[in-house]
């Protein structure tokens, strides 16, 4: 969480030292982010975009694309391509009083690219396998082994095969979509929050589902009350709400973990490159190399969310699946619970630095 | 806070936007289906399947070295025995040979012993033989020799001296 906080400073700080946008009409929050055109390749219109709006324009949602092509009559780094035009647009349902606008923006490009990618390379990776491995398949089954060693030490070798194929895709989707938005003129997906909530929901099915079965309806509904025994039921009023509350928390803290770490990173790469437009162009060495160090190091926290997330999943699973036969564990088990999320909460910090 | 937060709000990062949700929903939903189905499925079978190849391939070392083991000590055990017997063999025959060897050296110089026995008394025998065709020839010389003597009509005193010379140098010994 420092680098978000990094982040927002460092915006803050640009924000100052450059004008406000006084004379742009905001009409929607949302309306005209990708109006504001990048720092070094003014628009036309002759608006000059401030620093915090360009870092928004390029980490939020749009409905266009930049990429270099050949348009208006010659080479241009930043061709628009419109979404909206190229799909008609309106693709829309209601659904009671909500509208669901389902037109695909540019998230939901670089999501159906990733998934296209990674079915293609598995697919072909998969192919191949034999019991002495060798090529991509190798590496595809080096990662495939890990995750399964996180399911088999989180969930407990007896039901984690059942989840490793899920439990992939996740490692795995998550992953391409966080190194394809470190590839110049693309975005990246998870740094959505719509994104993440939507994968972390999945986790939240398969968790209560887990529960579910493994325990019965009623063993379900027992451990709501936190394990506290019918004796003490003038308890149930405080733990029943912060148990229910507790069902919601892991995949909220999964949403936001994932969508503010790689926010988080593009942030810091910005503003680095953003201080030679509200500084000076002499601090571009220090900004370039600064930049490129902190890609670096989102290379890396590409694979250390992708791990979390998967971690994290496996370990959710893995407590709602525990009963282990023996009675007292209810309130044990729920010790174990909670002691476990903390113990992998300050593993997962210390296994990304500054991101925890 | 307000202002901390507004160019993040502004920019509409924090808001939910259902249809990307839903979009994400369909992919992942669609992906999980098709990589179970053609790559982790397989993949995690295949990961199954090795480790029991491989437990099993070590297991089976195992019990083939062990059963080549008990071989080797049950082949040393055999060779030894082999040899404590081939050695033993060795040593009776000789002690057999040995045996064979004296009872031959004795029975030969028994032989030998007999020859020379029967070789003695028969010579014996011979001599005897011998000794008694001597005296029948010495009887038939010295009549032979009188009668001559007697032929040549010598005088009396002539006639003992010839006698007496005959006898004298007859072999001694005689009975």
């Amino acid at each position: 969480m420092t680098l978000v906080s990094v982040a927002l400073v460092l915006g803050l700080a640009l924000g100052q030292h450059v004008p406000a946008p006084d004379n742009h009409a905001h009409g929607h929050p949302t309306a005209d982010v990708h109006a504001a055109p990048a720092p070094a390749a003014p628009h036309g219109g002759g608006h000059q975009a401030t620093l915090p709006e360009t870092m928004m324009h390029h980490v939020a949602n749009g409905s266009v694309m930049e990429l270099p092509g050949f348009c208006e009559g010659g080479f241009k780094w930043n061709c628009e391509i419109d979404l909206v035009k190229a799909t008609g647009g309106g693709w829309k349902f209601q659904v009671g009083k909500v509208t669901i606008d389902m037109t695909p923006s540019k998230h939901v490009v670089m999501m159906l690219l990733s998934a296209a990618l990674l079915t293609l390379l598995l697919v072909v990776a998969a192919r191949k396998r034999s019991i002495v491995p060798h090529g991509l398949y190798n590496f595809v089954e080096l990662l495939v082994d890990f995750v399964r060693g996180i399911a088999i030490s989180n969930i407990g070798k007896a039901d984690a095969d059942r989840f490793v194929p899920y439990l992939c895709t996740a490692f795995f989707f998550v992953l391409t979509m966080n190194l394809l938005g470190l590839v110049p003129f693309m975005a990246t997906a998870t740094a959505n929050i719509s994104v993440t909530a939507a994968l972390a929901l999945f986790t939240f099915f398969i968790t209560q589902y887990a529960a579910l079965k493994s325990m019965g309806v009623k063993g379900y509904l027992g451990h709501m009350t936190g394990g506290v025994p019918p004796s003490l039921a003038w308890l149930w009023p405080i733990m029943i709400p912060v148990e229910f509350l507790g069902l919601f928390t892991k995949p909220f803290a999964l949403t936001i973990r994932l969508f503010a770490n790689m926010v988080a990173g593009h942030f810091v790469i910005l503003a680095l490159l953003g201080l030679i437009f509200a500084v000076s162009v002499w601090v571009a060495p220090v900004s370039v190399a600064l930049a490129l160090g902190i890609f670096m190091l989102e290379l890396f926290v590409a694979f250390v969310q992708a791990y979390i997330f998967t971690m994290l999943s496996a370990l959710f699973i893995g407590a709602g699946l525990v009963h282990h036969g023996h009675d007292e564990g209810h309130d044990d088990d729920h010790g174990h619970a909670a002691t476990g999320e903390a113990v992998h909460a300050s593993h997962a910090a210390g296994k990304s630095p500054g991101h925890g | 806070m307000n202002a901390l937060a507004s160019p993040v709000i502004a920019a509409g990062i924090m808001d939910l936007n259902p249809g990307l949700s839903l979009w994400t929903a369909i992919t992942f939903l669609v992906l999980i289906g098709v990589l179970w189905k053609f790559a982790f499925g397989p993949i995690t079978r295949m990961l199954a399947e090795r480790e029991t190849t491989i437990r099993d391939a070590i297991d089976s070392a195992r019990t083939e070295r062990e059963e080549a083991e008990k071989l080797l000590a049950k082949q040393k055990e055999a060779l030894a025995k082999a040899q404590r017997d081939a050695a033993e063999l060795a040593k009776r025959n000789q002690q057999e040979m040995e045996a064979f060897r004296v009872q031959l050296t004795a029975q030969a110089r028994k032989e030998a012993d007999d020859m020379v026995a029967a070789a003695r008394k028969s010579i014996q025998e011979e001599r005897k033989i011998a000794v008694a065709q001597l005296r029948a020839e010495v009887a038939d010389l010295a009549v032979s020799a009188a009668a001559r003597i007697v032929k040549s009509s010598l005088d009396e005193k002539t006639q003992r001296q010839l006698v007496d010379e005959y006898i004298k140098d007859l072999p001694a010994g005689r009975a």
